[in-house]
């Protein structure tokens, strides 16, 4: 049990504070860049050309991540289409029986009654 | 940046614009050293972060003679092609070792203090590399640069939510990381002792 202690101190059972853990990023520091460097930009830029075409506003950087979500919404619109158009295919729009009748006595009221029915005997046969 | 608000660099982009190597000089005695510590922060590299400081002002001298002022400071979108430039650094590159951590030594002259603070430095260095890259860029930017949560949410082109998020996941996972490995520091502390 001795050993266990050893292992695991007494700060360990206790949470980190905001300012423990502030005060441990603060050791950190990264090493200063070389003397040289300033140099070797300035020496790079004589020999770079300033740009004449693109504009700096519209510069988009390699890693933008604006339009990476475009192929999942493209792939889920043509999900959606696509299971729309089968089960519109699958199950086609019945005309309700209240409309056949609807229609066939306004055919009968404008002495349409003989298309009407050659149109309906026409369907029924296919 | 906020309309009608002067960009602290303005003095200087006239010169860029112009092409007056005068003025990238005065440009990096200002940023060079904050772009090269964000850049090794995220990168936890001492040499890629000097490549990609590098980058990043070559990218703002070819640039230069386009900028258009008022949509953004200068500053501002600095840091934002150095937060891109380390992700495509990142990608291109297998992942980054920390094996240039110097080598903590017995030395019986050294203070107890610099030690702990020294083994203290590795410890984070190593638990901020184990962040996610947004978690680590959002840390740097507020954290160290102390950038307010919206200018580092439109560096990081995400919302201040969003950005907000980042910051208490990063620091959450910094505190387990950091946890986890007190136990080893402390056993080599005592064996040392």
């Amino acid at each position: 049990m001795s050993d266990m202690k050893n292992i695991y101190p007494k700060q360990n059972s206790n949470k980190l504070s905001e300012t423990q853990l502030n005060a441990k990023l603060n050791t950190y520091q990264p090493a200063p860049h070389s003397d040289l460097l300033a140099g070797r930009i300035l020496k790079t830029a004589r020999a770079t050309p300033q740009d004449t075409v693109v504009p700096a506003k519209t510069y988009v950087p390699a890693n933008d991540t604006r339009f990476k979500y475009w192929p999942r919404i493209a792939a889920v619109c043509l999900i959606a289409f696509a299971t729309t158009f089968s089960v519109m295919t699958l199950n086609p729009t019945s005309i309700p029986e209240t409309d056949e009748t609807v229609w066939q006595e306004a055919a009968l009221q404008l002495g349409l009654d003989d298309i009407y029915d050659w149109v309906e005997e026409d369907v029924a046969a296919n | 940046m906020i309309k009608g608000q002067l960009d602290p660099d303005h003095d200087v982009l006239t010169g860029l614009m112009s092409g007056d190597e005068r003025a990238l000089t005065e440009l990096m005695s200002r940023h060079l050293t904050r772009i090269h510590r964000v850049a090794a922060r995220i990168l936890g590299d001492q040499a890629l972060a000097e490549d990609v400081a590098q980058t990043v002002f070559l990218k703002t001298w070819t640039m230069a003679p386009n900028w258009e002022a008022g949509n953004a400071r200068l500053l501002s979108w600095m840091l934002r092609v150095t937060t891109h430039q380390c992700y495509d650094m990142i990608k291109k590159k297998s992942p980054i070792y920390t094996d240039d951590v110097p080598e903590m030594t017995d030395n019986a002259d050294m203070a107890d203090i610099q030690i702990i603070s020294n083994e203290t430095s590795v410890q984070v260095k190593h638990a901020l590399n184990t962040l996610a890259d947004r978690q680590k860029t959002a840390l740097t930017l507020s954290y160290y640069e102390g950038l307010s949560q919206k200018d580092g949410a439109d560096i990081m082109d995400i919302t201040v939510g969003a950005y907000e998020s980042l910051l208490v996941r990063a620091r959450k996972a910094l505190k387990n990381t950091l946890l986890r490995d007190e136990p080893l520091i402390e056993t080599k502390r005592k064996s040392r002792s």
